[in-house]
């Protein structure tokens, strides 16, 4: 396959999920998921080098994702940004808790996602 | 029935008052008995001592006549002259002492008669034959006559002088009979007086100070915010009163108390919601914002094919629409808790009003399949359309949301009696039993928030207000895991009859909440 970046991009909101794939362009790939459960699947499945989590989705959580990601040898070092519409101090709190590598609040600019996920990925490299 | 406090204060004083004044007037009445029985034993005396003086008198006539007829001489007769001279004084003043007292009077009169008699009718002729013929004179003094007068008169006093002596022997008795009395008299008064006023203090402490010192006690108690305090109502008039009157108070303290933690409960569970509240509009608000910024800003940015900007505009359109539709729940709850809900009466059809909402919502979606339900032609209502379509529109957001796993949607419109029933069923995750009571309320979302579902709770609350001031119900019958149907029945207008008919009843649904 091309040296591209894997990047999952997991919410339930497709036209979210559509704004952070176009806003990142070409030069990444990417695998979707709308809730929890997909998104695990779809982790062990490609391993892709960064997730954008949602928080408040359909059946498990973007947190409880996150933590059983953090719980799984084999995903455990994939780089994780939570974007979600909930984001008090205690919301970020809960997020790093965790385990997770930034925080992105809805709405956001969109140069504070290419910037956070390209800093997470060259820090990989 | 009891008398008051007052009354009953008032009648024990004035019966302590009543025996010590008898007490006393007892003794002040013995006291004057017992001066007037001392003063008679003194007038007894006096006539006594006057008795004596006449019996002394009388004897010393009778012995100067005999003198003087033994010696014949003349200075012999002294004690007779004397006696003489001496008698109407003593007789008088005797006869004044017993004046008044019929029987002495009677006897003193006899005496002085009687001592008339001795000088007239012995004493003179014995001096005068004396001086003629001294043996005759002896003789006549030797004589039983002489000596028979002299012992009546002397007779006569001693009677008097027995009278006196028995008389005041029982005055004297009767004087200390009477002393003893008024002693008696005055210890028995004062003695009842001073049980009188140890038994009224004992009363009034044990039913007046005793009470108080309870009172005061819990009235402490009140003050230190311990409304449970509750006194023994009984006690004598004011008291009792009193006590019943505490009572009452701590009573209301207590409601009082119990009303403003109730209050201040439903003060916090309300002002949780309405935190929960606001932080859930500011996440509804936050998600279809990052859509709109985010895709605008791509617009401004960069430069896309024709059909993609129009598809990302398309985008943006609905979820500024989205924005709006949640500007519009958030004002409507607004309305609908200030009773001012206005709607805009006009014929709808019910048909074209579904089947345009219906094709809005699955526009988009994906997941969930459409079966739509909906009669031919035209179904009529008087209604508010926007309304209307607001309280459509989410009944299907609802059947969309509560389905997560993506099942069938089914919408269908039938007729009935008078009314016109539109149902939206769903094979979602249906409501739990024991939150089917509360799914009408406002702000009440039951285990949507921890399943991650987005809401406000406020859509079925004002759908319920909507439809009832259409004068129709809503309703719904749900299990859990297996589904919901929500229905509303709106009054329709029977095609042959023009006016105003009132709906009748709508048929019975199994959990039809909206009754209420």
């Amino acid at each position: 396959m091309s040296d591209k970046a894997t990047i999952l991009v997991c919410d339930d909101d497709d036209r979210l999920r559509e704004l952070m794939k176009v806003t990142l362009g070409a030069d990444y790939t990417f695998v979707e998921a709308p809730d929890g459960e997909t998104a695990i699947a779809l982790c062990k499945d490609t391993v892709p080098d960064l997730v954008l989590l949602d928080v408040m989705l359909p059946g498990s959580s973007g947190l409880q994702v996150l933590e059983s990601m953090r719980n799984d040898e084999q995903l455990r070092e994939i780089p994780v940004i939570i974007v979600s519409a909930w984001q008090t101090a205690d919301d970020r709190a809960a997020a790093a808790t965790a385990g997770a590598d930034d925080f992105l609040g809805k709405p956001f600019e969109l140069e504070e996602l290419t910037d956070a996920v390209s800093t997470l990925l060259e820090r990989r490299t | 029935m009891r008398r008051s406090l007052s009354t009953q204060v008032t009648a024990a004083i004035l019966v302590v008052a009543a025996v010590v004044a008898l007490a006393f007037v007892v003794t002040i009445a013995t006291t004057l008995s017992l001066r007037k029985t001392t003063s008679r034993e003194t007038h007894s005396k006096d006539v006594v001592s006057a008795t004596l003086e006449a019996q002394t008198l009388v004897v010393d006539l009778e012995t100067g006549i005999r003198g003087y007829v033994i010696s014949r001489k003349p200075q012999f007769l002294q004690p007779w002259r004397q006696a003489r001279k001496s008698w109407p004084a003593t007789i008088g003043h005797l006869q004044g002492l017993v004046s008044g007292d019929n029987e002495e009077e009677r006897r003193v009169q006899t005496v002085e008669e009687l001592v008339a008699q001795y000088e007239t009718d012995y004493a003179y002729p014995v001096i005068y034959i004396a001086r003629i013929s001294p043996s005759e004179a002896i003789a006549q003094i030797a004589s039983a006559e002489a000596k028979q007068r002299v012992d009546t008169i002397r007779g006569q006093l001693t009677r008097i002088l027995d009278v006196e002596a028995r008389r005041s022997k029982s005055r004297a008795a009767s004087a200390r009979a009477l002393e003893r009395d008024a002693v008696g008299a005055a210890v028995v008064g004062l003695a009842a007086s001073a049980l009188l006023v140890l038994l009224f203090g004992a009363w009034i402490g044990r039913a007046v100070v005793r009470p108080l010192q309870t009172v005061t006690e819990s009235a402490a108690a009140v003050a230190a915010g311990d409304f449970t305090t509750r006194l023994d109502e009984h006690g004598t008039g004011e008291i009792g009163v009193l006590k019943q009157a505490f009572n009452a108070m701590t009573r209301a303290l207590e409601a009082g108390r119990l009303e403003l933690m109730t209050q201040n409960e439903k003060l916090r569970v309300s002002e949780e919601a309405k935190s929960d509240l606001i932080a859930m509009i500011s996440h509804e608000l936050r998600t279809p914002l990052a859509s709109v910024l985010g895709f605008t800003t791509l617009l401004l940015q960069r430069d896309f094919a024709p059909e993609k900007r129009r598809h990302y505009l398309e985008i943006v359109d609905t979820e500024a629409r989205r924005l709006a539709a949640l500007a519009e729940d958030f004002l409507d709850v607004r309305l609908l808790e200030e009773g001012r809900l206005e709607l805009e009466f006009r014929q709808v059809d019910l048909v074209s009003l579904v089947s345009r909402q219906a094709q809005l919502f699955f526009a988009h979606e994906r997941n969930h399949e459409l079966v739509l339900d909906l009669p031919e032609g035209e179904v009529m209502v008087e209604g508010d359309p926007d309304r209307i379509a607001q309280v459509a529109a989410n009944l299907l957001s609802n059947a969309i949301k509560y389905s997560p796993e993506g099942e069938r949607v089914r919408v269908a419109l039938r007729r009935r009696a008078g009314t016109v029933r539109l149902s939206v069923s769903d094979e979602g995750i249906g409501i739990p039993l024991e939150h089917q009571e509360r799914i009408f309320e406002k702000f009440f979302r039951g285990g949507a928030p921890a399943a991650g579902i987005p809401g406000t709770g406020l859509g079925l609350a004002v759908a319920r207000t909507i439809i009832e001031a259409h004068g129709g119900t809503i309703g719904f019958t749900s299990e859990e895991g297996v589904g919901t149907t929500f229905w509303i029945d709106l009054p329709v207008e029977h095609p042959h009859e023009a006016d105003d008919e009132p709906a009748q009843a709508p048929p019975a649904a199994l959990h039809d909440t909206a009754a209420s």
